[in-house]
This record gives C-alpha cells, sequence and structure tokens, in this order.
C-alpha cells in the first residue's frame, strides 16, 4: 500500500505541491491524472525519496520513506521519470545490476531476469549493448529494471511515453495481471485514454491540488456527466495540457 | 559490503568499456616517465660533449707554444683576416683568438703578454667558446708562471695566496633525487588523470545521462552506493599510479645518466614504498575529484574543472623546486605536499622514514574519507540528483 500524506513542497515561489493525500491500495490500480506541470511527479519523487517534502510523509507499506528510505526501497519497484540506461552495458548487464542491488544473486537472479524480461518478450535485447535502443526498447528495459525484483509495490510515471501501441497494449495487461496478483500499482499519465482503460480509482491533479477522487463512476457522478472524458475536463476546468 | 561491490563491479564493468577514456587515462602516467626520462638523457648527452671547438685566429705565428698547448685540449685554429666586430655581430664566427706582434716579445721579456678574445658573451655560443678558450689559456699561462717561479727557487704556492678545493658530499643517489624532481609531479599527477574520466562519469556523466535517479532508487544506502563508486575512482587513480612508477623505473633501466655522474635506478623495494605511499594520494584524488564533478552541471563543465584539479599536485612540487623550502615536520601534513616529500627521499634512495610517512599518509587518508562523507551526504539531496 501506498500513501501520501498532507504533501505540501515548493520550489523557490513555485508551490509545486499543495496538501496533497492519496492512497494507493493492494490489488489496484490507482491513476494520478494532470496536466503537465499539475505537480504529479514531484509527488512520485517524494514517493521515493528523492525529493524532500517541506511537509508532509510518505508511506510503502506504513514504512516512512523520509526515515527508512531503503527498507520502503525494498517493497518498491519504481519507473521514474527518466529511463537513464548505460550505453555500454547490455540488457542483461543491467538486469543483472539491478537485480543485485536488491539482493539477488546466482540461481534466483537468472529466474528474476527470465520472468522479467517474458514480460515485455525482450529475450533478442537482452545481450545487445542499449546504446542506439529506439525509445520503446529502453522504455522495455527501465520497466524490467522496475520489475525485476516483484516488488508489491509499483509506481511508474508516465509509463506509456513513446512506447507503440503494441507495447502499451503489453503493459496494460502486465499491469492488470499484476493488479490481480494483488499488488498496488499507482501511476501518472497526463493522457485520459490510459487512466480511463486501466484506474480503478483515479485521482485528479491540478496547480499542485488533487480536485477530485474516486472510482470512474463516481467521479462521473461529480461531474454530471456520462463520459469520463467529459467528467475530466469539466473537474479540471481546462484541456490544456491534456492529451486524449 | 556485497552491495558496495555490486556498485564497483558495474562501475568497472561500464568503464573497462569505454576506452578512449582509458587511454586519457593510462597515456600520460606511461609517456611522461619515458618523456622526462629522454629528456635527461639528451641534457647529459649535451652537457659532457666535448664538441671540437674551432677558433679564428690572428697572428697564430706569434705564440706557436701556446697554439700547440690549445691543440691538444681540442681546440683548433683557422687563421683569420677581417674584421672581428663585425664578423662576430653578424654572427659568421663564434670567437676570434688575436696575438698581437709583441706578444713573443714580452714573453720572452717576462713581462705579461697581452693576448685578446673577441666575443659576444651576450650569445650563448659565442659565450661559451670563449669561456672555454679562457680557461684553457689561464691554465697556460699559470703552468707558465708556475714553471717560471720554479727556475727562479720561488715555491709557486707563494703567488697563490688562496687555494679552492671542492669538497661535494652530495652521492650519486642524491644528485639523481634532485634531477628526478620534476618526475614527482607526474607521478603525483597520474592518480589524478587516471581517474579523472571515471570521476566524472559516475558522479556528472550519471547525472547527465539520467541514470542517477532509477539508481537511487534501489535499497541501498548512499553510503554504499557512494564507496563502490569511489572505491572504483580509486583503484582507476592507483592504477595510473602504478604505471607511472613503473614507467619511470623502466626508462631509467634503458637509458644511462652516468655522464651526468649519476646513475638513477629504482629497485623493486623503493618501487613498493613509492606506491604504498601513492596509496592516500589516490584516494585524495579520486575524493577531490568526486566532490568537483558532483558540483558541475555537466559533464563538460565537470571536464574543465578536473583540468584545474589535475594541476593541484603541481603546486607543492614547485614550492619545493622555486622556493628552495626546507624538508620541515608540517609539510607532511599537507596532502599532496607530504607525499611529494616523501617522494623525494625515496627517489634519492635514502629510504621511507615511517613516522613521516604514517603521519602523511594518515592524514591524506582522513581528509579523502571525510570527503567521502561529505559526498555521501550530497548524493540523495535534490540539488545534485535533479539539480535543481
Amino acid at each position: 500500500m501506498i500513501e501520501v500524506k498532507n504533501l505540501f513542497k515548493s520550489f523557490g515561489k513555485v508551490v509545486a505541491v499543495d496538501d496533497v493525500s492519496l492512497i494507493a491500495k493492494d490489488g489496484s490500480i490507482t491513476g494520478l491524472l494532470g496536466p503537465n506541470g499539475a505537480g504529479k511527479t514531484t509527488t512520485l519523487r517524494t514517493l521515493y525519496g528523492l525529493q524532500n517534502p517541506d511537509k508532509g510523509s510518505a508511506f510503502i507499506d506504513g514504512v516512512n520513506v523520509t526515515e527508512d528510505l531503503v527498507s520502503a526501497a525494498k517493497n518498491m519497484g519504481i519507473f521514474p521519470d527518466s529511463i537513464g540506461l548505460y550505453d555500454r552495458l547490455t540488457t542483461r548487464e543491467h538486469l543483472e545490476f539491478y537485480g543485485q542491488m536488491h539482493g539477488f544473486s546466482g540461481q534466483k537472479l537468472e529466474q528474476a531476469i527470465q520472468q522479467t524480461q517474458a514480460y515485455f518478450d525482450i529475450e533478442e535485447l537482452l545481450d545487445r549493448k542499449c546504446k542506439g535502443f529506439s525509445h520503446g526498447q529502453q522504455m522495455k528495459v527501465a520497466l524490467s529494471r522496475a520489475l525485476i525484483h516483484s516488488p508489491k509495490n509499483l509506481i511508474l510515471d508516465e509509463p506509456t511515453n513513446g512506447l507503440d501501441v503494441m507495447s502499451i497494449r503489453m503493459l496494460r495487461e502486465l499491469l492488470r495481471k499484476l493488479r490481480d496478483e494483488g499488488k498496488c500499482i499507482l501511476f501518472s499519465s497526463h493522457v485520459m485514454q490510459e487512466v480511463t482503460a486501466l484506474c480503478d480509482h483515479i485521482y485528479i491533479m491540478a496547480d499542485g491540488r488533487v480536485i477530485a477522487e474516486g472510482t470512474p463512476d463516481e467521479l462521473c457522478e461529480k461531474a454530471g456527466k456520462d463520459t469520463l472524458e467529459d467528467a475530466f475536463v469539466s473537474l479540471i476546468g481546462s484541456e490544456e495540457g491534456i492529451a486524449l | 559490503m556485497n552491495l558496495i561491490k555490486v556498485i564497483l563491479k558495474k562501475e568497472f564493468l561500464d568503464s573497462l568499456r569505454d576506452r578512449r577514456a582509458i587511454m586519457v587515462a593510462i597515456l600520460p602516467a606511461l609517456l611522461a616517465p619515458m618523456l622526462m626520462a629522454f629528456m635527461f638523457h639528451t641534457m647529459a648527452k649535451t652537457n659532457v660533449s666535448t664538441d671540437e671547438l674551432t677558433v679564428q685566429v690572428i697572428g697564430a705565428v706569434n705564440a706557436p707554444d701556446l697554439i700547440s698547448y690549445l691543440e691538444q685540449r681540442e681546440i683548433k685554429f683557422e687563421d683569420y683576416k677581417g674584421d672581428p666586430k663585425t664578423d662576430i655581430q653578424d654572427e659568421k664566427v663564434k670567437v676570434i683568438l688575436e696575438i698581437p706582434s709583441d706578444y713573443a716579445k714580452d714573453f720572452d721579456d717576462f713581462k705579461s703578454a697581452t693576448i685578446y678574445i673577441h666575443a659576444d658573451r651576450s650569445m650563448d655560443k659565442s659565450r661559451s667558446a670563449a669561456r672555454r678558450l679562457d680557461r684553457a689559456i689561464s691554465v697556460y699561462g699559470s703552468t707558465i708562471g708556475s714553471m717560471r717561479l720554479i727556475i727562479r727557487g720561488v715555491n709557486p704556492a707563494i703567488a697563490r695566496a688562496v687555494t679552492v678545493k671542492d669538497k661535494d658530499y652530495s652521492t650519486d643517489a642524491s644528485r639523481a633525487g634532485q634531477i628526478l624532481a620534476g618526475l614527482q609531479m607526474f607521478i603525483l599527477m597520474a592518480a589524478f588523470f587516471g581517474s579523472a574520466p571515471i570521476a566524472i562519469d559516475t558522479t556528472a556523466g550519471e547525472r547527465e545521462r539520467k541514470s542517477l535517479e532509477p539508481l537511487l532508487v534501489h535499497p541501498l544506502s548512499s553510503l554504499q552506493i557512494m564507496t563502490g563508486k569511489w572505491l572504483a575512482v580509486v583503484s582507476f587513480g592507483l592504477f595510473a599510479s602504478i604505471i607511472a612508477v613503473i614507467s619511470t623505473a623502466l626508462s631509467f633501466d634503458f637509458i644511462s645518466l652516468k655522464s651526468l655522474g649519476i646513475d638513477p635506478k629504482l629497485t623493486i623495494t623503493m618501487q613498493l614504498s613509492m606506491i604504498l605511499l601513492l596509496i592516500p594520494s589516490a584516494m585524495f584524488a579520486a575524493s577531490l575529484q568526486m566532490l568537483t564533478s558532483l558540483f558541475a552541471k555537466t559533464f563538460k563543465e565537470a571536464q574543465s574543472y578536473l583540468g584545474l584539479v589535475a594541476l593541484l599536485p603541481m603546486i607543492p612540487v614547485l614550492i619545493a623546486m622555486i622556493g628552495g623550502l626546507k624538508s620541515e615536520g608540517w609539510m607532511f601534513t599537507v596532502p599532496l605536499l607530504g607525499q611529494q616529500q616523501l617522494l623525494t627521499t625515496v627517489l634519492r634512495g635514502e629510504g621511507i622514514n615511517w613516522m613521516n610517512f604514517a603521519v602523511a599518509s594518515g592524514i591524506t587518508g582522513l581528509v579523502a574519507v571525510v570527503i567521502l562523507v561529505v559526498l555521501t551526504r550530497l548524493l540523495r539531496s535534490e540539488r545534485v540528483v535533479y539539480g535543481s
């Protein structure tokens, strides 16, 4: 379970996150929808401990991230804003490195790599150096990195950016499968389709605040609209920065 | 510990595949000592060259004894006709010896016979030729003078009120150490050159290729990550230092400086002591360079900064060479200056003073570790991760 309580964060005079609270439950996909600059990434960065909140706290399975990042990180799979692969290492070497950082070795590491590479069908990429990978290929390696230790909680920052249609479908199926296995999944997106297609629970963010939350049905009801799309537009108040 | 090893292994794997960076790291360590050795070798050759000196002479017939004396001392003579002043100023001739026609008469009458040396002593070549001629002639003069006194039953020592005799206590090895002073600089710099590329790559580079954020979301403490990276950087610096020491030793095995009166050879023991005292300086180089790179905004910026940082080892060497500072106790407490002092004693063949070694290594190592702790603190800071 992922929990954010009364989070505040500002950069100089700019208030990036203004009293945000959210809960992502196990066995459920929680979406964070909002236009660019709404504070989604800042909220997520606080969750994986790289941005210190001015006020408020973040918990992974009850562990306070600011107090014990290492314990919290063990149960987190992160797909951060940046892909950041090493040009001179092969996909396999990447996965080995990330697996080893989670304490895997030998047989267990090999199994983890086999399992992860099967998610995205990247066997042909395993022994190739990452230099020259297409954006989609890099995304797949980065997603595999987040999943290598079969984390209970998964946090993804705009995971579908730059993926082709086939890969997006693959990712959706995978996320559903992981949810059905009881994992807690939190992801941010500025693409309505993504959120609509996947989420059990949605937080809508704008200007650093959560302006609405609920299941898709609840959101439609709140906005008094029939479709989720219309509900979003009416709740956010503009279409700017949001993609269909 | 295992997790530190995981980081270390990855840094090695990644860096070793960057062939060009490795060349940049290792080449100076390998080539600089060879170049220095070659320079000394050339110096040694020119220093003792008894090149035949050819002197233009006016009136050689007036002093056949003097001419034949000088000819025995490898000075050749050519008869000269012309205007000495213009020819020397136009650098057509280096030096002209003029023996006036009354030389023989004065000589025979036991008067002081006058001869002239025409030269332009502001010109290197002319001056050195004239000096050689001066010296040879004054030796001839005093020899004749002594003989004249002896004939008159006078002890020539009477005419020599003061005699200067040189007592030089420098040993061959200590003279070698003097000459090798420049080498210390390259040996100290090797660690900086060796670890610079990887120091940048693991800090500024990691941020620039955006791999720092994904790295930091893993369950490792900042200390584990930083220590792993640091050990990798130290290893590269130390490797370059070892290369520099071996390259120095080999260079002086192949060339001879015997003509300079010295014969610097680095024994295995000397090489090992040098490597031992270079360990803390490699640690210091790694810490300092990683700290600098971590503050740089970009990879390029880090590179320019480290270009300056690598000049740091020049400071103690220049102080020691120009300032002529005597070796004093406090010097061993200053990182790099202490190592420089110790290197000097090793190169002179005096062996290591272990007390000084402990002080220098302890303090330099401690400073390196303190910087490592600062690095650890900085690693997960927003400024470092996101540059904000």
